[in-house]
């Protein structure tokens, strides 16, 4: 069915990082090209180069790396090696060292030896540097998570940005860090050998987002579908594309999610949720997809378990609630008890349950997690006398209280005279 | 580390071609290799002189800077930014792996140095000097440059050359490993008895008269802190060493920090042999500006100009004095010539590097990117960090919870009509910032009493938020 498989081939697109960063490929600003240039003149002046690539998770800089180098290989197949590092699980120094020598191995067809000490390797990696900057050979370094080789005495990355200090070595060593401040945490004298270069990348602006979208959203004509449907949908979506993406509504949604979490990656998800729930029979995206996407980011769990919670529950949350505004620090169940009845006592409910009734609704509520234990240590005692804490913060408590409409009103008076939006 | 330097006799044999290295290399067809930089300028300037490319042999011998300068008084080479050749050799001229002919600047360091090592060796005894400084100040490059005049020295003389160690302390694996790589180099492992370890072997060599061989051993011990060590065991029984009766060894110790010598060394100011200590300090803008305009005077033309030469010296000079950030910025302010020059059409010949460019690279490299990464927040994360400041000014104090965090956040809200996320989105929101380095959260067991704290300062929110009118409510409170 030609809708499965347009539905197929945007999902795959979704989640291919390169096609989705390769919609910046173009102008003349972005990462990309001034990452491209900076690589291309090292390796064409034969001159040694480091640069950091900064921003938040999730917004492509390993991506952007990614791309570059496939387009270096495409076009120097023999003058690039590239390494890969991270952080996370190369930060020891030894293990470094073993790695770059396996991966040199890898890539020169050489034997990789595991008993190698490391110091052998120290020499390996220095002799190999040598020997590709005779024959004008680049090695690129990509050290993910910058940041956690710079904990400890930074050893690998002195003698790396050391064997880049002579003339002999031609190397290239880019870094990618989430942290905005990881050249600061660099000792004094790696810092000094390092150049200052940064990129950062930053969420892309609103022109940029549309541009992506279309980019991701228009079907290519010659994907061996129906032509016709091909036609339809591009038409169809072009009119509706720009319909859905010049309408009010979905700018909303889209401000909505951008203003917590601006980077590509989050849009990346928002856009397959709504691709997947595309209709198969219509074959066309609409506004209710995008809608019902950001629908599944909104929600809000705890809220959600509140709608299936007995009225004696609320009661004692509401109780525990009012404890807490009156600063008391530490209660226990028996100290709410007697907050539950001063209310029935001011009130005259009609709600009032023996002790024990409420103990089971108490144990109800502890078991799904909306009240705990203050520490865990007390479980010799008893759960009357065992101090608790609310899970839920008074918000979610009053949305829950707002949503149930057979929710008494004294419970919302009590919550009103808090005084809490 | 001892940076490697044109070796003249080395080139001179190398078979005519100066456009191929000698390991075939799969380069394309008239790509040249910036590092032959003699035959390199040779070739340049015979492009521009006659129009035709000479095949690359060298028109005589290399020439020492100054004799090159002469002659291009005469030619007055033309600057051509659009020119790939000329932009190569300008790159590698300032690029700070490329070692310079002569060390300018100092001079009266490596004199220092020289003469306490000549005169350990004309007096047959030994001695240790600690040379200290900031990084870049060109300390392991001075030395470089002492040590091949002193083996010059010793040949002319016509004593034996003392055998020379020079070895990073990062390098090792243990501390101790470097007893044994002396006695390896130095050849002193004859006569070793299985059980002694490297370093009491040495010292038995330096206590008995029998065991010379009669040559000096000059070693260079590049990042010498590197060898501190809890008990400071190895630094201390290294320069021991040179206090024995018999040793005939001359340490050279490099580090940054100025008091190594006093803080881990003060038994041997009791026995009355501490270390000679020879700082470096760091550059001055004149000496910052002469080693840049030595760089440039090699190449032949004018690439700067004078007064964007002296802005960058200042600068650098007024921040860290260090040589290696100069040339970077220099580096740079040529890329951002190129890439400014690719775009336009103009057809100026002689573009220089102006004042406008160097000042470009500079805040590229100086700048801190808070303010940028503050700004391209998304916004929900702007209103989180606007409520830590609130909080600080109001309650005084630099950490808080999570809790407290979140209150202050929904005041924010409400006060500028958006609606707040809620309790998960938050915490997310705020490893987010941890991630980044804005905030900094303890681990801590609860949840909601994690102590959080503001790594950017106040006043870079301020600055960076103040633009944007949606903010301006906030501080108009405070």
């Amino acid at each position: 069915m030609d809708t499965e498989k347009a539905l197929a081939l945007l999902r795959s697109r979704l989640y291919d990082p390169n096609y989705v960063h390769a919609t910046f490929k173009s102008s003349e600003e972005s990462n990309y090209c001034k990452l491209k240039f900076l690589i291309m003149n090292s390796i064409s002046d034969s001159c040694n180069n480091s640069i950091l690539l900064l921003g938040p998770r999730g917004s492509g800089k390993v991506a952007v790396v990614d791309l570059v180098l496939e387009d270096l290989k495409t076009q120097h197949p023999d003058s690039i090696s590239v390494i890969r590092l991270n952080g996370l699980l190369h930060s020891d120094d030894n293990f470094a060292l073993k790695e770059i020598a396996r991966q040199l191995c890898l890539d020169h067809q050489l034997l990789f030896s595991k008993m190698a000490s490391s110091d052998d390797n120290a020499g390996f990696m220095i002799d190999m540097l040598k020997e590709c900057g005779l024959s004008h050979k680049s090695i690129i370094f990509v050290l993910d998570e910058f940041d956690l080789f710079a904990q400890g005495k930074q050893r690998l990355l002195y003698s790396l940005l050391d064997a880049m200090q002579t003339v002999s070595s031609q190397a290239v060593v880019i870094g990618v860090s989430c942290r905005l401040d990881a050249d600061q945490l660099l000792e004094k004298r790696v810092r000094s050998r390092f150049s200052h270069r940064k990129l950062l990348f930053v969420p892309p602006s609103r022109e940029d987002v549309r541009r992506l979208l279309e980019h991701i959203l228009y079907l290519p004509k010659d994907i061996g579908l129906l032509s016709k449907y091909v036609a339809e949908f591009n038409s169809k979506i072009q009119y509706n594309l720009q319909d859905i993406l010049n309408d009010k509504k979905f700018q909303e949604i889209l401000d909505s999610i951008l203003f917590i979490d601006g980077a590509i990656n989050n849009l990346v998800q928002f856009l397959f949720r709504a691709v997947s729930s595309m209709s198969l029979e219509s074959g066309l995206l609409s506004l209710e997809n995008f809608k019902g996407s950001h629908l599944c980011y909104q929600r809000q769990p705890k809220t959600q378990i509140l709608e299936g919670v007995s009225i004696l529950e609320l009661y004692i949350l509401v109780c525990m609630n009012r404890l807490e505004c009156k600063e008391q620090n530490s209660y226990n169940f028996n100290s709410v008890m007697k907050e539950y009845k001063a209310i029935h006592e001011a009130y005259k409910t009609s709600d009032n349950y023996r002790d024990s009734v409420c103990l089971r609704a108490f144990e109800h509520l502890l078991e799904r997690e909306l009240i705990g234990f203050v520490d865990n240590k007390g479980r010799n005692l008893s759960i009357e006398i065992q101090p608790v804490k609310l899970l839920i913060s008074p918000h979610e408590l009053y949305l829950g209280l707002k949503s149930r409409s057979s929710c008494p009103a004294i419970l919302q008076k009590l919550f009103d005279h808090e005084s809490f939006r | 580390m001892v940076p490697k330097e044109s070796n003249p006799s080395r080139k001179r044999s190398s078979p005519g071609g100066y456009s191929e290295s000698p390991c075939k290399a799969p380069s394309p067809g008239k790509w040249r290799s910036p590092r032959r930089c003699n035959g390199n300028r040779d070739e340049v300037r015979s492009v521009g002189e006659n129009g035709n490319l000479s095949n690359g042999d060298l028109i005589g011998s290399p020439k020492s800077p100054r004799k090159e300068l002469f002659r291009n008084s005469n030619q007055q080479l033309k600057w051509n930014p659009r020119d790939p050749a000329q932009m190569q050799t300008v790159k590698h001229a300032l690029h700070v792996a490329t070692p310079p002919a002569i060390v300018v600047c100092r001079e009266k360091e490596q004199k220092n140095i020289l003469e306490f090592c000549k005169s350990c060796f004309q007096q047959s005894k030994a001695g240790s000097l600690y040379v200290c400084g900031c990084p870049g100040t060109g300390k392991t490059l001075s030395i470089g440059k002492v040590k091949e005049y002193f083996l010059g020295w010793s040949k002319e003389v016509g004593v034996p050359s003392p055998d020379v160690l020079t070895i990073n302390c990062t390098s090792l694996t243990s501390t101790s490993e470097i007893f044994s790589q002396m006695l390896v180099k130095f050849e002193l492992s004859k006569g070793k008895a299985t059980n002694t370890s490297p370093l009491q072997h040495l010292q038995d060599i330096f206590s008995q008269k029998k065991h010379q061989s009669g040559r000096m051993l000059l070693m260079i011990a590049d990042e010498m802190d590197y060898l501190i060590t809890r008990d400071h065991a190895v630094l201390h029984d290294l320069f021991m060493l040179t206090t024995l009766p018999f040793s005939r060894f001359i340490l050279i110790g490099i580090a940054n920090a100025i008091d190594l010598a006093d803080r881990f060394l003060q038994k041997l100011e009791a026995l009355n042999c501490k270390p000679v200590v020879i700082t470096f300090r760091a550059y001055s803008k004149d000496q910052i500006l002469k080693i840049l305009q030595q760089r440039i005077m090699a190449l032949g033309y004018d690439v700067f100009q004078p007064a964007a030469l002296e802005y960058c010296a200042r600068k650098v000079a007024a921040t860290s004095g260090d040589i290696r950030k100069a040339l970077d910025i220099c580096r740079c302010a040529i890329e951002v010539l190129e890439a400014e020059l690719k775009g336009s059409v103009t057809n100026k010949e002689t573009e220089k590097v102006s004042f406008h460019h160097i000042e470009t690279a500079i805040s590229r490299s100086f700048k801190s990117p808070v303010v940028d990464i503050i700004q391209s927040l998304p916004q929900h994360q702007q209103v989180i960090l606007c409520s830590f400041v609130r909080l600080s000014q109001h309650c005084k104090k630099n950490a808080t919870t999570l809790a407290e965090l979140n209150r202050s956040y929904s005041e924010i809200c409400k006060s500028t009509q958006i609606r707040p996320v809620g309790m998960m989105d938050f915490a997310s929101l705020c490893t987010a910032l941890n991630d980044q380095g804005l905030l900094e959260i303890a681990q801590s067991r609860g949840d909601k009493s994690k102590k959080i704290k503001l790594k950017v300062d106040s006043s870079d929110i301020t600055f960076a938020l103040k633009g944007i009118r949606f903010f301006q409510n906030c501080w108009c409170d405070d």
